[in-house]
């Protein structure tokens, strides 16, 4: 039986090297291209924020000029033209109107290169997906699974309003089990953003603030415009079992930032920790419940084992939450699912990469053997 | 006054520039800020006078997300008063007895289902360059037949509705929409009978009819649903996106809000 299942896992690996490699071909043209309209779009990107940064500081330095009039000679003292006077009314027009006719060519040239980029890799993304995985549906252009992310409970902050982008989403259904997978980002408002909001309302202290986070977050990422602000970026995977529970378990990463955004925020002061036994799992995560009881019940040793093993085939922080009769999993991943890291793109292992975490997710009924009956 | 005669020349150039700009956006986008969509929150409204059976509350449900939006109530046969329901027929040429049941029969033997059947299958199963024979074979010069088949190739209406989470993904789209012909019936046959154009037993045969039509083809108020904010999407692509807009906020309070009929009737 155990040879049997061997033979078949190997078949099924081979089959999909292979089918790695057809995609791989069809797409290196693509790829390539992508690369390179990433590349523009990240110049003209920078180059934006960079005049809005050089402007930014100038206003500061223009308006700082007024508190200090007896400056001569100084750096500060070239800024005195841009001042009005009886003879000169308007001079403080001038870096208005210089930051219009800079800033407004390179915002139109920032636009159309960050369009045709997000066309193009949506459209490879969509074809990579297609080839790799003929039998799922794939979807673009539609809205993230906002009910479900709330539902799942796996991210304190996030409220009914909060900012959630999807940019793809994947349904596969296989002996009556229908998984869902969408590549989501997330803007929560945690304990960090809460205190940018606040530095924001401090006067002085509120330009570093919006110098740091509009201007040189921008200049200084490698993410596309879109992606810059996210709090949390990767898969969110959901499917229903028939097995009703009660409560609900939530499983995160054992980090001092989880346990800070589960003390801080509001939405979660039901639940209890859990301590389990097993140390190899209690290393690598934090488990909460509302349900003592059942907690125990949904992580048996195995179950454990299984999701330690489950992070290590994703190699990448995993959050899992069991409620009513849904699980729900999220394997954090700063590119996206269905985005291209930075860097070069003529390379398989960005398509191995796609197709091992897509498998992972569909067989996660399998994997973590779940009861579903 | 006396401020813009100190102007430089610059000042002047801006000044127009600023003008111009404010002009075009007055004519060129004034009309849509003009018919902004009024987003309102549905009352799921009901009468203590309802004489209405389950079965006969079922049908007048499949109407819900537009009588939300008349305002009108979820239990009753009565649609709104004879004024506004004749405001509706009048539109459709359906304020006679001939234009009610000519209009009628069309929608219960072939309505938008006979259109989007086909250009549906035509373009999931036939090679772009064969389209235009076919749809001339079939529809003759059926100008709304085109211009579906326009909205279908461009996916205009089914982006509209990915964008607003009501549709994921496009093997959504075999569900068809004689949901929304099954909607439009009830509706029509409650404004008819407002409007005593046709009787009571008249109305309720028309409204038997569609809660067949949706029991043939559904199994759950969530795949009716979708059909008819499909068709619904489909059909009325040429009117205002702000009418749209409305309906599609409604439909999804429809879905959601424990009072609505569709979450308090059993399919």
């Amino acid at each position: 039986m155990t040879k049997a299942l061997g033979i078949l896992l190997t078949g099924k690996k081979t089959a999909m090297d292979s089918l790695i490699q057809k995609v791989y071909s069809a797409v290196k043209g693509a790829l390539n291209t992508i690369y390179k309209k990433r590349k523009r779009m990240l110049f003209f990107q920078k180059i934006m924020w960079i005049i809005t940064g050089v402007y930014f500081v100038l206003m500061l330095l223009n308006m700082g000029v007024n508190y200090f009039p007896n400056l001569e000679n100084s750096f500060l003292s070239f800024f005195k033209q841009f001042q009005a006077t009886p003879s000169n009314p308007y001079a403080n027009i001038y870096p208005f109107m210089g930051l219009i006719v800079v800033l407004y060519p390179t915002t139109y040239l920032f636009t159309k290169a960050f369009q045709k980029f997000k066309i193009k890799e949506t459209e490879t993304i969509s074809k990579m997906v297609q080839l790799l995985f003929p039998k799922v549906e794939f979807t673009q252009g539609v809205t993230a699974p906002s009910k479900e992310i709330a539902k799942s409970k796996l991210f304190a902050w996030v409220k009914a309003n909060s900012p959630i982008y999807s940019y793809g989403q994947i349904r596969s259904t296989q002996n009556n089990v229908v998984v869902n997978i969408a590549d989501i980002g997330i803007v929560e408002e945690n304990v960090y953003n809460k205190f940018l909001e606040g530095l924001m309302r401090i006067p002085f202290l509120n330009m570093f603030a919006i110098l740091y986070q509009f201007v040189l977050k921008n200049i200084f990422t490698n993410k596309s415009a879109d992606a810059v602000y996210f709090t949390f970026r990767g898969m969110f995977c959901w499917l229903s079992f028939k097995k009703k529970l009660n409560g609900h378990t939530v499983i995160l990463t054992n980090n001092q930032s989880s346990k800070l955004d589960r003390f801080f925020s509001s939405n979660f002061k039901e639940e209890q920790k859990i301590n389990l036994e097993d140390p190899r799992f209690t290393n690598q995560f934090l488990v909460y419940s509302t349900d003592q009881i059942e907690a125990r019940y949904v992580l048996s040793t195995a179950l454990m084992e299984r999701i330690v093993a489950l992070k290590e085939k994703f190699d990448q922080p995993i959050l899992l939450s069991f409620q009513n009769q849904q699980m729900y999993l999220a394997v954090e991943n700063a590119n996206g699912l269905f985005s291209f890291p930075s860097g070069k793109l003529d390379t398989i292992k960005i398509i191995e990469e796609l197709a091992n975490d897509i498998e992972t997710a569909l067989d996660i009924a399998t994997e973590l053997k779940l009861n579903l009956s | 006054m006396q401020m813009l005669e100190n102007l430089p020349w610059y000042g002047y150039v801006i000044l127009a520039i600023a003008i111009i700009s404010y002009g075009y956006r007055y004519f060129k986008t004034a009309k849509e800020g003009y018919d902004e969509a009024d987003l309102k929150k549905a009352k799921f409204k009901t009468s203590e006078e309802s004489t209405l059976s389950k079965e006969q509350q079922f049908a007048i449900a499949l109407y819900t997300p537009i009588a939300e939006w008349w305002g009108a109530d979820t239990n009753t046969l009565t649609f709104l008063d004879p004024k506004s329901s004749n405001r509706y027929l009048k539109r459709w040429r359906m304020d006679t007895k001939e234009g009610y049941w000519g209009m009628t029969e069309y929608f219960m033997k072939d309505g938008r289902r006979w259109y989007f059947d086909f250009i549906y299958n035509m373009i999931k199963t036939q090679p772009e360059e064969k389209w235009d024979a076919l749809m001339k074979d079939y529809f003759g010069d059926n100008e709304r037949a085109f211009n579906y088949l326009k909205i279908l190739k461009t996916n205009k209406a089914l982006n509209e509705l990915k964008q607003k989470g009501f549709i994921s993904f496009d093997s959504e789209m075999d569900l068809g929409i004689a949901g929304y012909d099954a909607a439009t019936l009830v509706g029509q046959a409650r404004k008819a009978y407002t409007t005593n154009i046709i009787t009571e037993e008249e109305a309720f045969k028309v409204i038997k009819f569609a809660r067949k039509l949706a029991l043939e083809h559904f199994s759950s108020w969530e795949e009716f649903g979708k059909s008819f904010i499909l068709g619904f999407a489909f059909d009325q692509q040429h009117a205002e996106s702000s009418y749209r807009e409305e309906v599609y906020h409604i439909y999804k309070q429809v879905l959601e809000n424990d009072q609505s009929p569709w979450n308090t009737i059993n399919w």
